[in-house]
């Protein structure tokens, strides 16, 4: 362990930093507005600041210094098409403009404003099963990291887990967005010291020229050229670039700072200057990766590599800044999700299917409940699901089962004057086909104790599974729609 | 990079029989002078990566004895790409009879021409140093990067003697091996009979980790050039209660009972189930 005196009183010092925050925005909170999207009071640079922060999580620093261990610089195309969508959408207004026009907290809700309640259900239902699948993955990252980072006994990997769940569950419950909105705003600083100091170290281990030699030396061409890797290539770009504009649009931790946001401009602003940190997001993490991958010389093992390598060259006190500003991400992160997740909840399903008659106070106690739910299926799901791929790819597999259908269904709604609620149904059905069936198929293997990949997983490469996954989902709009009527087209 | 010499049935049954078992030639003359290049610039302390071995006997620069440097594939990149060969782990994954096969550490080995007995290497087990593995089906891949026979001191193994459990010798620097040979044969009340690993260049050995081997002094003007790649299965975990003088590699994941020997210090060159796991994999020589 080389953790000293010194890096230890970093973390802990930031750990009750943010507690504290927490703990005092809670006095702040004083409607379910407050609680939910911060009074849509957040302006240009908080806006920014909030959305990097809870964009860059400790689980996109690993899954992004994974795909640079096992995949080279090449990996940077996903952050080169991250940043590219978010450009488009801010430069465009492409769908935020009209949304933030409506005076609503999902987007699911907006499905039922269009179509119908039935409509927001399924959507709901299928933004918690992605939301919540991705979370398993989450937590299991963050724990790899810690354990790695800190060198914690494997045997305390559960209680490691836990301690990590509640911490987080405790901070989310006591402030709700206010607080996780304020703390942003201090990782995005440290954060962003500690990404930048610790790039400059990973390349002088190496030369910062020799960095580039060695990846073709360790990856062959193929390391430094994304559109002839067989992980990436085209057909990873046509998904990939479709579903980073999704992302911008129907991920509800972003699109709840959209809502957040006092103006269109505001959001078109956001959106822009966020584009660019996308960029810097991705580029960081690859890097430490890689270097990773050439300390080690090895593949395998890629999700511990990152931590265990930075651990090895990092000096003392740089180390204990890179830690708290990680376990700042991953509080951040995991905070701001499971609060998205439980805000859907409360609003999407709990209180339509209850009439829509739950008051603020019934609103806020269930949002903390759904909190609490939340983070114990992330607890069980984090210690007992076993990724099969990299976690990357599981995530883009979980979030596909709700992007595919949703983004047809929003695209169709706000443009398409065609598109009615049967539509919005087979497009929701259409485009969860193919990804469901593979993480319910390869759930259910698990819990049989194999370790096989399933038909379904080998049915389409991953990236024509996603691709086709989103033709089904406008396929499913369009005929759904030409086939049927809408009785009443417009509600608002 | 993949190549189709795999050990046959029959050559499986060999290995289970005497505990070891000798490669064809794996690595072609040219990959060959780039391996020896990179294996003298590591000998001569010339650390291409810049980061050092996890330790080396003697200092960098004197050769007048044996030069024993291990995980030196920490120091090169051609050099990890020798030692963390997916061929290598494939053949011991089918010796050991698993399914998974992981680094536990390299060793480059240099033996200088006209060694004396300073170029002895004493008979022992490899086990002996290794009793913190809860399983007994690691193995050695030894790669000679030159011609390597009795002249320039091969290496030796007594076959069958991976049956006779750990016997307790474990004096890899014992210059005298006439008079351990004497106390192995009381001990065990077997002749003690030795096989000479007689090796082409690009041939490898593999013998598993309770076969008695050793070797003699290097004779010849010919130093003798190899690296010696221990190997683990894969879920190979830390025994706690082995009463046994501290390895190094403890040192690298500081693990507590039951841990699992896993993670980038123990990479896996090859695993079954997930092809891609070792990167060398997919990289042209």
């Amino acid at each position: 362990m080389r953790l000293t005196w010194l890096d230890w009183s970093l973390v802990l010092l930031y750990i009750l930093a943010v507690v504290g925050a927490g703990l005092i925005s809670r006095r702040r909170v004083k409607s379910i507005s407050d609680f939910l999207v911060a009074g849509r009071q957040i302006r240009y640079h908080l806006g920014v600041a909030t959305l990097v922060a809870t964009e860059l999580g400790l689980v996109t620093m690993m899954y992004f210094a994974e795909q640079g261990y096992r995949f080279g610089i090449a990996a940077f195309i996903i952050g080169i098409i991250w940043a590219a969508a978010y450009y488009t959408i801010g430069s465009t207004g492409f769908i935020v403009d009209r949304i933030r026009q409506l005076d609503i907290v999902t987007i699911t809700e907006y499905f039922e404003v269009r179509f119908s309640r039935g409509v927001r259900v399924l959507g709901a239902i299928l933004i918690i099963i992605a939301g919540v699948l991705s979370l398993g993955v989450f937590l299991k990252l963050g724990a790899v990291f810690l354990i790695h980072f800190m060198n914690i006994p494997e045997t305390y990997h559960h209680i490691t887990l836990t301690l990590v769940v509640s911490i987080v569950i405790l901070y989310t419950m006591a402030g709700g967005m206010i607080s996780i909105v304020l703390t942003d705003y201090v990782q995005f600083v440290v954060l962003a010291f500690a990404m930048v100091f610790t790039t400059i170290f990973v390349l002088a281990q190496f030369g910062y020229m020799d960095f580039f030699s060695r990846i073709s030396e360790m990856y062959a061409t193929q390391g430094l050229d994304p559109l002839h890797h067989e992980e990436y290539g085209w057909s990873f770009i046509g998904y990939w670039t479709v579903f980073a504009i999704s992302g911008c649009v129907l991920w509800q931790p972003v699109t709840q700072r959209i809502f957040a946001a006092q103006s269109p401009e505001v959001n078109r602003f956001i959106f822009k200057s966020t584009s660019m940190m996308f960029l810097a997001r991705a580029f960081f993490p690859i890097v430490w990766g890689v270097g990773a991958a050439l300390y080690f010389g090895t593949g395998s093992d890629a999700v511990a590599g990152m931590p265990m390598f930075l651990t090895a060259i990092l000096p003392v006190g740089m180390l204990g800044l890179f830690g708290a500003s990680m376990f700042a991400a991953m509080m951040s992160t995991d905070a701001g999700y499971i609060h998205a997740w439980s805000t859907i909840i409360v609003q999407d399903l709990i209180n339509p299917l209850r009439g829509g008659i739950l008051s603020d106070a019934q609103r806020l106690l269930w949002t903390r409940i759904s909190i609490l739910g939340i983070g114990l299926l992330m607890l069980f799901f984090g210690i007992w699901y076993q990724l099969k791929d990299t976690a990357f790819r599981y995530l883009l597999d979980v979030t596909t089962i709700y992007y595919a259908g949703g983004l047809a269904v929003l695209v169709g709604g706000l443009y398409w004057k065609r598109a009615t609620t049967v539509g919005a149904y087979a497009a929701f059905a259409c485009g969860a086909l193919l990804p469901l069936a593979a993480v319910v198929e390869d759930i259910v293997l698990q819990t049989q104790g194999s370790t096989l990949t399933g038909y379904f997983a080998q049915l389409f490469s991953p990236n024509i599974r996603g691709l086709l996954s989103f033709a089904f989902g406008f396929g499913g709009l369009i005929i759904g729609s030409l086939v049927s009527t809408q009785k009443v087209l417009q509600r608002t | 990079m993949e190549r189709n010499d795999l050990p046959s049935a029959k050559d499986i049954t060999f290995y289970q029989q005497n505990g070891y078992w000798l490669s064809p030639k794996l690595f072609d003359d040219k990959e060959l002078e780039v391996f020896r290049n990179h294996h003298a610039a590591v000998v001569a302390g010339q650390y291409e990566t810049k980061r050092p071995p996890l330790n080396r006997e003697p200092d960098a620069g004197d050769v007048s004895r044996l030069v024993q440097i291990n995980n030196a594939y920490w120091t090169d990149a051609t050099i990890a790409r020798l030692v963390l060969h997916p061929t290598i782990g494939k053949i011991a994954a089918r010796l050991a009879g698993v399914k998974g096969i992981r680094l536990w550490h390299d060793q480059l080995l240099y033996k200088p021409p006209q060694s004396g007995k300073a170029g002895n290497i004493g008979w022992h087990q490899d086990r002996g140093y290794w009793l913190w593995l809860d399983n007994e089906n690691a193995l050695t891949a030894w790669v000679a990067l030159d011609d390597v026979d009795e002249e320039n001191g091969c290496m030796e193994v007594v076959p069958g003697s991976h049956r006779w459990g750990l016997l307790g010798e474990d004096h890899f620097y014992q210059q005298d091996i006439e008079q351990q040979t004497k106390r192995i044969e009381e001990k065990t009340g077997q002749p003690f009979k030795t096989q000479p690993c007689v090796l082409p260049a690009g041939c490898v050995s593999f013998h598993h980790c309770l076969t008695v081997h050793g070797s003699r002094a290097n004779v010849s003007d010919r130093p003798r050039i190899s690296i010696a790649i221990h190997l683990i299965p894969d879920g190979t975990r830390y025994k706690a209660d082995a009463v046994s003088e501290d390895h190094t590699n403890n040192t690298l994941r500081q693990p507590n009972d039951g841990d699992t020997y896993a993670g980038p210090y123990f990479p896996v060159l090859f695993r079954e189930d997930d092809p891609n796991a070792n990167i060398w994999m997919s990289v042209k020589s």
